[in-house]
């Protein structure tokens, strides 16, 4: 594959409780490289643990570093214990970080949820 | 148990699942979920930065869990203050937590700091380190 040369980036990292997803893109939105747990090798329970994400940030990493990424911008989505070892080691992997921001989408009260979740 | 052999293997196999997934895992799990959303969406101490919950430990009574958190600290506030912030507001935080789950006895919450995470990192990185050379 072509190597992309692209020195900002922005690092989207997805945390559920099930699994951990971290996507790097240009400004723009377009993907450059990506990676999960279950990508790695991870299945079941283990992939939402934090050494999962630990090494998916690793992963992702050495692949931005291929594509020319310096400076990274994170967004942090979901509520997974997988999001802070993630950012951890994406500050440790020698990215200039520019930005930190919580993206965690929330309904300003939208839609009726399932039975389930309406018990509350 | 004297039945059949094909009834004992079943019966223990079933003895076996609900030992690997007790009530207390299941219990923990749900709380770490629900306290997860509760500190993101409900707690607005400034004390209290982004928080992760890495784990949960519950009593076998479930009269007391200890939250095992890490903290990303913004500027120059420290993790002894995000934790203080967090037991202030675990009085708050333990009847939020009853409304969400309905549980007889609602956990009283204690927060602690998770060093695991930092010191995993730290070995991982001497590791690495040595590794390389």
């Amino acid at each position: 594959k072509a190597k992309k040369n692209v020195p900002s980036a922005i690092a989207h990292i997805h945390t559920t409780f099930n699994n951990t997803i971290i996507t790097i893109t240009d400004m723009k939105g377009d993907t450059i490289c990506w990676s999960s747990s279950g990508a790695i090798g991870f299945k079941g329970s283990k992939k939402n643990t934090p050494y999962a994400a630990q090494l998916v940030a690793q992963t992702v990493a050495k692949t931005a570093k291929e594509n020319g990424v310096k400076t990274l911008t994170i967004r942090i989505k979901g509520f997974g214990p997988g999001k802070d070892s993630a950012l951890r080691q994406l500050q440790a992997s020698d990215f200039e970080v520019s930005e930190i921001r919580n993206v965690t989408s929330l309904p300003h009260n939208g839609v009726r949820k399932p039975k389930k979740f309406r018990r509350r | 148990l004297g039945l059949s052999p094909h009834i004992d293997k079943m019966m223990n196999k079933e003895i076996k699942m609900a030992k690997e997934y007790s009530r207390t895992s299941r219990v923990s799990q749900q709380v770490q979920k629900e306290l997860a959303r509760i500190l993101q969406q409900e707690v607005k101490d400034p004390r209290i930065g982004m928080v992760t919950i890495s784990g949960v430990d519950i009593t076998r009574d479930l009269a007391y869990a200890k939250v095992f958190v890490t903290f990303l600290t913004i500027g120059d506030q420290t993790n002894e203050e995000s934790l203080e912030g967090l037991n202030s507001a675990a009085g708050y935080i333990r009847r939020l937590l009853g409304k969400a789950m309905r549980l007889r006895i609602v956990p009283a919450v204690r927060f602690c700091f998770d060093e695991t995470l930092t010191e995993g990192l730290r070995l991982s990185e001497l590791v690495s380190g040595a590794v390389k050379k």
